[in-house]
């Protein structure tokens, strides 16, 4: 019971932190992935209990949630005018498609590890219990908070680990895709009918690829990174086609929980703001505040990682650990220094060329340095997870992928399109550096095969609205403006 | 507004077709009728795969495996206990990436012999019941002990299964 409790409890803390928003988010998207942002509210509370000197207990982490709820609750009361309907009105369905969804893997008691399971899970169960042991403390530089800190609830429910978690972002990783691509295609001027068969049908494609299906049972913390970039990418698009802020603040909390995901996603999430950002759509001058959160609570964890962990991995050591912090600590200066008289001049929209541009240096000065093999075979692993070995598991997703970008080429742009395709383009650089870095094994377990399910939605996404001109337009566009 | 010419569009909806019709076939045929159980969509280490030996030809049986992990953690440390399930298992290779170092477990006691015995690090007795640590396995194979011995081959160490009570 308790695998189905947990996720449930996670779920309905999400419906009532964004219920305060009213319609400025709507109740339909928040009813589809309100687990992501319970999970990401238990990820922060747990994250402030264990740096604050406070017992790491459930009763503690539980305050915080309430306080952080608190404040939730009045800074989006301040902001948005209370919605007529109900709350609960358009959750039955979701919720009811959700916890099947949980009770499944609970009930068939279906795992699926990697060895890194066993630390993460190892690392949970230390964390309970109060006092993180030196293996626990190191490991979280290896692999990252958010899944140790959601399964740590685990023995104060009496169980060893949650079955049901990796069941929960997967779910929510297909239902934000088909919200998305059927939100997406309804802005596009698509007809519902047509917006909704479609999104069906690519989220059908989607989930029933057999690694994709396979994170319904797999503990690894590579749905949860693929929930929130997912979240972060669609929100942030929907961000800029309706220029509501709302949406650029879930945006840059889902950016926020992909970086407590795993421990090099920071950098892909500040890429990610760095194409928002180079897209000009809203004040520079709400940058600093958007961002503050996402900085503060990152460098209260690299600060606390520093001076109590200090792990020594092949990922983190404390040197790295000041370079992640300095690289989240500068971009956030950085972004408020542009408002300042003299640098607001400066054209953002060239600042995603600039990151494109690093990235190239980065990657070109690797491939100059390191033996010429250290490019090629991660490269070659890559190719081979992905397209000949990787067919047993990926099916023919990555073939199709490539067909739909070559045969879409020349498809009329869509809304905004450059913040999904820059997205896309900037987690490749990145997958390619950090392959540079420390090799992916052409594997089912390799790293890059798993990071590769990262982008897998966002790019689902991007092929739909690119498709679009293809479905007849709406009969009358005006009723599908905003439609939830 | 220019639409995609028809040859892309048929184009594209045959990949589509194709990608998903896969899709269904692979995903339907794994979990009804257990056809691509030899095929390497398993992860090599996952513990469905570690007990599949055990569990005959059909991946409806080996998908079901419950796991009590939590009852591993008695053991004295983690590796000890990958390298029980890992012997049990006759698993060949085990990358142990916080360690960065290679672990191999052979199954087959004749490759003792062609290790160079200089590079003995430890010889030590595991016992073991799997019952315990979560699995219900069918035969006997569940209980008893087994014999390891620790081999230091360059950079890779080598855990040799040299006996077990059964044998």
């Amino acid at each position: 019971m308790a695998h189905i409790l947990f996720p449930v409890l996670l779920y309905l803390l999400g419906v009532l932190l964004l219920a305060p928003a009213g319609d400025a988010i709507p109740q339909r998207f928040v009813a589809w992935t309100a687990f992501a942002w319970g999970a990401l509210a238990w990820m922060i509370g747990a994250l402030l209990v264990l740096i604050l000197p406070v017992p790491y207990t459930l009763a503690t982490i539980a305050a915080a949630l309430v306080l952080l709820a608190g404040l939730v609750f009045f800074a989006l009361r301040r902001r948005f005018r209370p919605t007529s309907v109900p709350p609960w009105k358009g959750l039955v369905w979701p919720f009811a498609v959700f916890v099947v969804a949980v009770t499944i893997p609970s009930l068939l008691q279906v795992a699926e590890v990697h060895p890194d399971t066993y630390d993460m899970l190892l690392m949970a169960s230390d964390l309970a219990g109060g006092e993180p042991s030196p293996t626990t403390l190191n490991n979280l530089g290896l692999f990252g908070l958010g899944l140790p800190l959601l399964q740590s609830a685990a023995p104060w429910f009496g169980v060893a680990f949650f079955y049901s978690m990796p069941a929960a972002f997967t779910f929510t990783i297909i239902a934000a895709l088909r919200t998305f691509c059927y939100q997406g295609l309804l802005r596009l001027d698509r007809s519902r009918s047509d917006a909704a068969r479609i999104a069906n049908l690519v989220t059908l494609l989607f989930a029933s690829t057999m690694w994709v299906f396979f994170q319904f049972a797999y503990i690894h913390n590579g749905s949860i990174a693929a929930t929130y970039l997912l979240l972060g990418a669609g929100s942030g698009w929907l961000a800029l086609v309706d220029g509501k802020k709302s949406w650029l603040w879930l945006a840059s909390f889902a950016l926020l929980g992909m970086s407590l995901a795993r421990v090099e996603t920071v950098f892909f999430a500040i890429a990610f703001f760095v194409v928002l950002l180079s897209l000009d759509r809203f004040s520079i001058g709400m940058w600093p505040r958007l961002l503050l959160p996402f900085t503060a609570l990152l460098l209260a964890w690299y600060g606390w990682l520093l001076l109590v962990a200090r792990p020594e991995t092949k990922f983190l050591t404390p040197s790295r650990i000041l370079v992640f912090g300095g690289v989240v600590a500068i971009f956030f200066a950085a972004v408020s220094s542009l408002q300042l008289a003299p640098l607001h001049r400066i054209p953002r929209r060239h600042l995603y060329r600039w990151l494109l541009a690093a990235l190239g240096l980065i990657a070109a000065v690797m491939v100059v340095v390191y033996p010429a093999e250290r490019f090629f075979d991660p490269m070659w692993s890559t190719i081979v997870t992905l397209f000949l070995v990787g067919v047993t598991w990926w099916g023919l997703i990555w073939w199709f992928v490539v067909a739909a970008l070559l045969l879409l080429a020349r498809a009329p742009q869509f809304q905004y399109q450059r913040a999904l395709s820059r997205v896309i383009t900037a987690f490749f650089a990145l997958y390619v550096i950090f392959g540079l870095l420390h090799g992916y094994a052409a594997a089912f377990d390799g790293s890059g095969n798993r990071m590769a399910l990262h982008i897998l939605p966002v790019i689902f996404l991007y092929l739909t609205l690119r498709a679009a001109p293809y479905l007849a337009p709406a009969a009358d566009e005006k009723s599908l403006s905003i439609a939830a | 507004m220019t639409l995609l010419n028809s040859r892309r569009r048929k184009l594209l909806n045959y990949f589509f077709v194709a990608a998903l019709a896969f899709n269904l076939f692979w995903l339907a045929g794994s979990l009804q009728w257990g056809l691509f159980d030899e095929n390497s969509f398993l992860p090599s280490n996952s513990l469905r795969q570690l007990a599949y030996p055990y569990y005959g030809p059909s991946i409806r049986e080996s998908r079901f495996v419950g796991i009590a992990l939590h009852e591993l953690y008695d053991a004295p440390t983690l590796i000890t206990s990958r390298e029980i399930l890992s012997n049990l298992f006759e698993v060949e290779e085990i990358r142990f990436h916080t360690r960065e170092v290679t672990i191999q477990l052979v199954a087959d006691p004749a490759d003792l012999i062609s290790v160079p015995p200089d590079g003995v690090i430890e010889t030590y007795t595991i016992g073991f019941d799997l019952k315990e640590v979560g699995f219900v396995l069918p035969d006997e194979r569940s209980r008893g002990s087994r014999t390891v011995v620790a081999i230091q081959d360059g950079d890779r160490v080598l855990f040799v299964p040299v006996a077990t009570a059964e044998e």
